[in-house]
């Protein structure tokens, strides 16, 4: 299905790596978030008018909001995201003995 | 950069939503069966370090804050097509599983984030290389990057700016305060972008010979022919 060469698996390895200090970085240091749109809605009072519920809203499992919690979902979607790509790209990959 | 729902017009919506399904079509036709064996976990693990940057909200101008938005690495790096596919996995799963993003506007962010923010990029770099047959890369990359998230940013900013009545704010107001701040970002993700590519041009040349953008490249040549 997929060969990984041995500096495949040390990029993959580093990162990841890379890609758990971002979430936890995220969490701890750059976590509060006001974006410029943000900032507009508050001033205009337009609201976000989605009537689907989020399961993650605010990137937090509900009953559990704080660091710990917001690591691992960010830890987990992050790994997440990463096999749905991975799935993604081994559809669309080319096949084998194919020019 | 996400909208969220009830901030476009229905025209908008149809007219965002249109744009970026043909852009779907041709990017999935484009890589569909091409995607080289290389790129495959090069192109999870792009996706998944850029979702987990996007977490990061630096502050930027009068107490606001932007993040980085990765299209320009993941289109310089994957090839524009594959970047598209990328950073609509990313858009798509942060709506659905986080509400970061609407479901209604989804086409509007995927065409500000997945195409503008990835296209752009990887034509700057791509047309500077042809005329500068790779000196300089670096710079271009930055200013390539730069460009995309600026050009994101006016583009939501027109989509917001034209959902008149909507949103209140017209053309004149969106417009330059998303430019405005969103330049400060595209500062760091033009450097961040250089870093990146800089790095992989030297440890792993290998892995960009299949882009589209990079591949003709000395380096990424020589790297190429070795691995025959």
């Amino acid at each position: 299905m997929l060969n990984l060469s041995k500096k495949d698996k040390q990029m993959l390895a580093i990162g990841l790596t890379l890609a758990v200090i971002f979430v936890i970085v995220g969490v701890f240091i750059f976590a509060y978030s006001m974006e410029t749109l943000d900032r507009q809605a508050e001033e205009l009072g337009v609201q976000d008018s989605s009537t689907y519920q989020a399961p993650f809203p605010d990137y937090a499992i509900l009953g559990f909001e704080n660091e710990v919690g917001n690591i691992l979902l960010g830890i987990l979607s992050t790994l997440s995201i990463f096999g749905v790509t991975l799935g993604v790209a081994i559809l669309l990959k080319k096949k084998r003995g194919s020019k | 950069m996400h909208i969220p729902d009830g901030f476009l017009s229905p025209q908008i919506i149809i007219i965002t939503f249109a744009i970026t399904i043909i852009f779907w079509i041709i990017a999935f036709k484009r890589v569909k069966g091409r995607l080289d064996e290389r790129q495959v976990p090069l192109m999870g693990l792009l996706t998944a370090l850029f979702f987990a940057a996007q977490m990061m909200n630096y502050p930027i101008v009068g107490g606001t804050t932007a993040h980085l938005l990765g299209g320009a690495a993941l289109g310089i790096i994957l090839g524009p097509f594959a970047g598209c596919i990328s950073m609509t996995i990313i858009l798509v799963l942060q709506a659905f599983l986080f509400g970061d993003g609407g479901l209604t506007a989804l086409g509007a962010n995927v065409l500000n984030m997945g195409i503008i923010g990835v296209f752009v990029p990887a034509f700057i770099v791509l047309a500077f290389n042809k005329i500068t047959k790779g000196k300089g890369l670096l710079v271009w990359v930055f200013i390539g990057a730069f460009a995309g998230d600026v050009l994101a940013a006016i583009a939501a900013g027109a989509e917001l700016g034209f959902s008149q009545p909507v949103f209140q704010y017209g053309l004149n107001v969106a417009v330059p305060a998303m430019a405005i701040n969103h330049s400060v970002i595209g500062v760091i993700e033009g450097v961040v972008t250089a870093v990146l590519v800089g790095v992989l041009l030297k440890l792993r040349p290998d892995v960009l010979s299949k882009s589209s953008v990079l591949k003709s490249l000395p380096a990424v040549k020589a790297a190429q022919e070795n691995t025959e």
